[in-house]
């Protein structure tokens, strides 16, 4: 069991089947992803579901991806909560620090503590490649932050600058500035892969900081299906 | 070149360490993230041979992308991710040239030759996809399998499922054989391939395939 801002958490990745557990005090808050939430004791209460209407822009992608964040409660009594992702992979914790922001993945945003402000962020560079793929949290304050990967997280420590695919980007601090970057030879001319979600887009990260990186393409299931639809 | 793999029970990422003028011949599309001076060139890679008596060239099926990584400074880092959940092995090829399929190639040095297709391997009405990658050479060879990749030390005569089959040694004489497997009802036979493996050597089979699976859930699959 670990405590960090007064928040008792529990994380299982038993190999690939994750799932968190957080067990909270009276008035303790925290937002999660509502799909996400498996079980719940009673005494945890949903309070609210967090406004998405006014989002423009973004609330189309929240319909698409059946995304709704809300707010849970320990009201009177302490109770557990329980969290998996709705992929397989793992969870791992993050605490949110005050003097450095973390810019997350909207679909790889599992929970956060009350205390974290959420913000939706759309990075305008990558808006004209893909809409949904441009789509982050950007979390400030002090708390603990959860966050799902889809298959293994790997922490990269960036000291000058590192390229990323963006299929494989989860979550990066916001003490790096990021420019997409053109690879050349990665692909043979004129030939096109076919697949959903744009394999060949890269964003190179420069400065001091950490990003975390998810060991499978977000689309890879989809596209190895995607030959059985089309 | 220096090979390094991470979480190495599911779904591993490998990292490479290319050094100035250090090559890494890797599956296109499998590149993660990358750090240093690096030279990508991506070409196609066809069989020469026939392998199908019906098909009057090389099948589509028997060509792979490779993206060519070269190092240009001294220390650079590539990261390989396979598509599918499963993990990666290292294998140093050493004295035998290595036989992989197809699928599970995910990248070898650059100092190594890659042939496609081995002509004497013939499959009884083929209908799936099927292609051996011969790797010579002496290097290291990255494999990927759909779960787990155990290894085999055959001595004497070993069987296995086609559809389980990763790599195996060269030292290793092989031939393809078709096994009845039977179902709950007497009627119901189903064809198996196989592969006889005979001989002293190393074997690399994975837990999963994705063919079944793969299958299972697509023929449920609809257009709306």
């Amino acid at each position: 069991m670990n405590k960090s801002q007064g928040i008792n958490y529990q994380i299982e990745n038993d190999p690939e089947a994750a799932i968190l557990v957080l067990r909270l005090q009276p008035n303790q808050t925290i937002f999660a992803n509502d799909a996400s939430v498996t079980a719940r004791d009673f005494s945890i209460e949903k309070t609210k579901n967090i406004d998405t209407g006014n989002l423009s822009g973004f609330q189309e992608i929240f319909q698409n991806a059946n995304l709704v964040i809300s707010e849970f409660q320990a009201v009177k009594f302490p109770g557990s909560l329980y969290l998996s992702p709705s992929f397989l992979g793992t969870i791992q914790p993050y605490s949110v620090m005050a003097n450095v922001g973390i810019v997350v993945q909207l679909f790889s945003f599992l929970a956060c503590s009350g205390e974290v402000q959420l913000k939706l962020l759309s990075l305008p560079k990558i808006q004209p490649i893909s809409q949904r793929d441009s789509s982050f949290f950007h979390l400030m304050g002090n708390g603990n932050l959860w966050i799902s990967f889809n298959g293994n997280c790997q922490e990269i420590l960036v000291e000058d600058d590192y390229v990323i695919q963006l299929n494989h980007l989860v979550a990066f601090e916001d003490s790096l500035g990021y420019d997409i970057k053109l690879i050349e030879g990665l692909s043979v001319p004129g030939v096109h892969s076919g697949g959903i979600g744009k394999s060949e887009v890269f964003l190179q990260f420069k400065g001091k900081g950490k990003l975390w990186i998810q060991s499978r393409d977000r689309y890879a299931l989809l596209n190895y299906f995607a030959s059985s639809i089309y | 070149m220096e090979v390094e793999v991470f979480n190495q029970r599911e779904n591993s990422l490998a990292r490479v360490i290319l050094q100035a003028n250090e090559v890494l011949m890797a599956q296109a599309g499998t590149l993660v993230a990358m750090k240093g001076d690096l030279k990508f060139n991506t070409t196609l890679r066809r069989s020469s041979g026939k392998s199908h008596p019906r098909s009057s060239g090389p099948m589509t099926t028997e060509s792979l992308f490779i993206t060519e990584c070269r190092g240009l400074s001294d220390r650079n880092e590539v990261w390989l991710a396979p598509w599918m959940m499963g993990n990666i092995i290292v294998h140093s090829v050493t004295e035998y040239k290595l036989i992989s399929v197809m699928s599970a190639y995910l990248g070898c040095s650059g100092s190594m030759e890659l042939f496609l297709g081995l002509p004497e391997v013939k499959i009884p009405n083929q209908t799936e996809p099927f292609t051996l990658l011969s790797i010579t050479g002496k290097g290291q060879v990255l494999l990927n399998g759909m779960g787990g990749i155990y290894p085999i030390d055959v001595d004497g005569e070993y069987l296995v499922n086609l559809n389980h089959l990763v790599a195996f040694e060269n030292s290793l004489h092989y031939e393809i054989t078709e096994f009845a497997t039977k179902g709950l009802s007497s009627w119901l036979t189903k064809k198996t391939l196989g592969m006889k493996l005979i001989g002293r050597g190393k074997l690399y089979c994975q837990t999963h395939q994705d063919q079944f699976w793969g299958h299972l859930i697509s023929s449920q699959l609809k257009v709306q």
